[in-house]
């Protein structure tokens, strides 16, 4: 394997065919098929089950929580795992660090796996941080002579100096979380396994997790992980894999898995609007919201890489009895944020808005922004139908469009903390450099 | 570089087919663990405690104080010539390690549930973890039973010299049926139910509230396939002398005492994969 080919990276993480089933049993009541020939007599269930004209019956069924994966993770890769909820990801990662076995299939793990799989697993609110230190360390796998080294490094992390003698009990919650990661943040294994621990904690304290973890990766570390944060997976991942009901869906550059995934999800657009955010009075009012970027059938004439293409945003739903008189003072609502939630734009569609269609129980909004000028990235909706400023429905992150990144765009890796406004496209360049040349400025 | 990866150990996961052996290798890379685990263990029982120890003193003593005036006094039950109340104190002691430690050890894997599901380690560690604070517990009535024998004039012989063993003895008998009961027990929580209730009965088929010298001779046999007949008359004898120890109890205790371990480590070992699973 490394003998022919010297620059050929070593495997780090080999999976081949790993499934994971659990039985699932149902309580399935089944009547008899042939109905009572007694005339005019006709039996109450209770009586029925007892003489066997009812059966209840267990069946089983086989759930595969994880089927059929298979691929290589290469040493000091940074590997990102996205995923909807019951997707597989957590079973995966828990196969890997050895927590539950697989049913199928075969993985290969070269070198030390240190597994963070919860933050402070094995903390005792009556033992000191001290004592909790050790006790976290160990579980997840270091010596007590290594700890004792680091034990100076963990605290100052931690900035819990003061306290580190104190039952843990009496720690804020701030920091609890804070000591437990340090203790996890000082692990050194070969492979790195973490899920979404990074959901906790205040924003400075998730930016130095990151930071940290970010190291680990520059380290020439491998690390496997997972979470719900696409900025997070952005940031840090060279390469993601989308897991969707067990199986490998996408497996690639994390802005493509993003897509990938967010297809996913829209897939199942009528049962996730049903699970959203939604507020209001009148919560089923939106009925259907969709949004997609189309790209320009001409190629852009201008300078601006970014301008080109279009957003249609596209809302459907119904007026609710107590509103269907009163359609002088309805405002549709659509929010535009970027993906780190910041809200960088808001429609407000009223009555006289040509874009809204009012018929005497529905409504209808249909809108197209030509040339956005957005830098590329992920954008989503937020939509709401208000009547005098009381929320008849809400939506939040309801819909999403992506803007691509145009060949000879500036922006090639768009990072959200840019803002999203793309300023070239809604200036001129200044081609005065002769002007001021002459005005003595240069 | 080359040769430093190629030397990094490579770890297969694939569902275990066979029937698998214990791997003590593992277990010894993860005695910080054990140790730890078990100082968690024995700090977070007598925390915040003024009586702190002196508590697993006085609950054995407190015990063997009621049994001497109950049965002792008024009941008159035979004590092969011995002080009534050392009798029943030393027999307390290795029936204490036995049943204490399946007591707290049985419900360990569902009480540390949490573990299981987030961090490897090897599973065996939680039960042994309790085992160490019963240990010490033990420890501390023992130096209590000196003190007693002390005040009853009583000297020792060679023969506590076995102390020990017997005392190990219960520990490993503890073990073997703890590991089969809380391994079941994550699947069948009636064991943990059912356990207080057996030992509460166990403990009469036992000679700790009286001496072997009760049972009639033509049932004494039987009454020796009992293993743990065998601890309490070996720990009794090896601390007071006497002769109620014969030899089928030393016989039925060590075959008792390897059957169990065998047993229990067979099946903890190869349910514990599942373990995760179900908790």
């Amino acid at each position: 394997m490394n003998s022919r080919n010297g620059a050929r990276k070593e495997v780090a993480v080999h999976v081949d065919s790993l499934g994971k089933s659990y039985r699932i049993d149902h309580l399935d009541h089944v009547s008899d098929p042939a109905p009572s020939r007694s005339p005019g007599l006709s039996l109450p269930g209770w009586l029925q089950r007892r003489i066997g004209h009812g059966r209840e019956t267990l069946s089983h069924e086989t759930f595969w929580a994880l089927r059929d994966v298979s691929f290589e993770v290469p040493s000091g890769q940074v590997l990102g795992i996205i995923g909807r909820n019951g997707a597989g990801k957590s079973t995966f990662l828990k196969i890997l660090s050895r927590i539950i076995e697989p049913t199928t299939g075969v993985a290969e793990i070269r070198g030390r796996v240190g597994s963070l799989l919860e933050v402070g697993t094995g903390f005792h609110p009556e033992l000191t941080g001290r004592e909790n230190i050790y006790l976290n360390g160990t579980l997840l796998g270091m010596r007590r002579r290594q700890i004792d080294g680091i034990l100076d490094d963990i605290v100052a992390f931690a900035e819990v100096e003061r306290f580190i003698d104190t039952p843990v009990k009496r720690y804020s919650s701030g920091m609890y979380v804070r000591l437990a990661f340090a203790v996890a943040a000082h692990l050194e294994p070969d492979i790195l396994i973490i899920d979404e621990v990074l959901s906790v904690g205040d924003a400075m304290f998730q930016q130095r997790c990151l930071g940290r973890m970010q190291r680990l990766g520059d380290k020439g570390r491998t690390v496997i992980f997972v979470s719900h944060s696409m900025e997070a997976i952005h940031a840090l991942c060279e390469r993601a894999i989308v897991l969707d009901a067990g199986r490998i869906a996408f497996d690639g550059k994390p802005a493509e898995a993003a897509d990938a995934y967010y297809q996913l999800c829209a897939s199942q657009q009528s049962v996730t609007l049903d699970y959203l955010e939604r507020g209001g009075s009148h919560p089923m009012a939106i009925q259907k919201v969709e949004c997609a970027f189309e790209p320009a059938s001409q190629p852009s004439l201008s300078e601006c890489a970014e301008e080109g293409g279009s957003v249609s945003i596209q809302i459907q739903g119904v007026l609710p009895h107590s509103f269907q008189e009163k359609t002088a003072h309805l405002t549709l609502a659509i929010g535009i944020n970027q993906e780190n939630g910041q809200r960088i734009g808001t429609y407000l569609a009223g009555e006289a808005d040509e874009a809204l269609a009012l018929s005497q129980d529905s409504f209808r909004y249909g809108f197209l922004v030509q040339r956005p000028p957005l830098i590329p990235g992920r954008y989503f909706l937020d939509v709401s139908l208000i009547h005098r400023g009381e929320t008849i429905d809400s939506l939040q992150r309801c819909a999403s469009f992506r803007i691509p990144v145009q060949p000879g765009s500036s922006y090639q890796n768009a990072d959200p903390r840019w803002g999203a406004l793309s300023l070239t496209c809604v200036g001129y360049n200044l081609s005065c450099t002769q002007q001021l040349e002459h005005d003595g400025h240069l | 570089m080359a040769t430093a990866e190629t030397s990094r150990k490579i770890t297969r996961i694939q569902p275990r087919q066979a029937f698998s052996f214990f791997e003590w290798k593992e277990l010894f890379e993860y005695r910080d663990l054990l140790y730890f685990l078990s100082l968690r263990e024995l700090k977070l029982r007598y925390k915040q405690t003024s009586l702190g120890l002196a508590w697993v003193v006085l609950q054995p003593l407190a015990q063997a104080i009621i049994f001497a005036v109950l049965f002792g006094n008024f009941g008159r039950l035979p004590s092969n010539g011995q002080p009534y109340v050392l009798m029943v104190f030393t027999g307390l002691i290795p029936w204490g390690l036995f049943s204490n430690t399946i007591g707290r050890a049985g419900g360990s894997l569902v009480a540390n549930s949490n573990l299981l599901s987030k961090i490897y380690f090897p599973r065996l560690i939680i039960p042994l973890a309790s085992v160490g604070s019963v240990l010490l517990d033990s420890l501390v009535s023992v130096a209590a039973l000196v003190l007693l024998m002390i005040l009853f004039s009583m000297g020792v012989g060679w023969h506590v010299l076995a102390a020990p063993v017997f005392l190990l003895a219960s520990l490993a008998m503890g073990l073997g049926v703890t590991l089969v009961v809380a391994s079941l027990n994550v699947y069948f929580r009636d064991f943990g139910f059912a356990v207080p209730f057996v030992l509460q009965a166990w403990i009469y088929l036992t000679p700790v509230v009286y001496s072997t010298e009760l049972i009639p001779e033509k049932w004494r046999f039987l009454y020796a396939l009992n293993p743990t007949v065998g601890l309490v008359e070996g720990f009794r004898w090896s601390m007071l002398g006497g002769t109620s120890l014969s030899l089928e109890m030393l016989v039925s205790m060590s075959v008792g005492l390897i059957v169990s371990l065998v047993v229990g480590m067979a099946i903890f070992q190869n349910i514990e994969r599942g373990f995760a699973d179900i908790i």
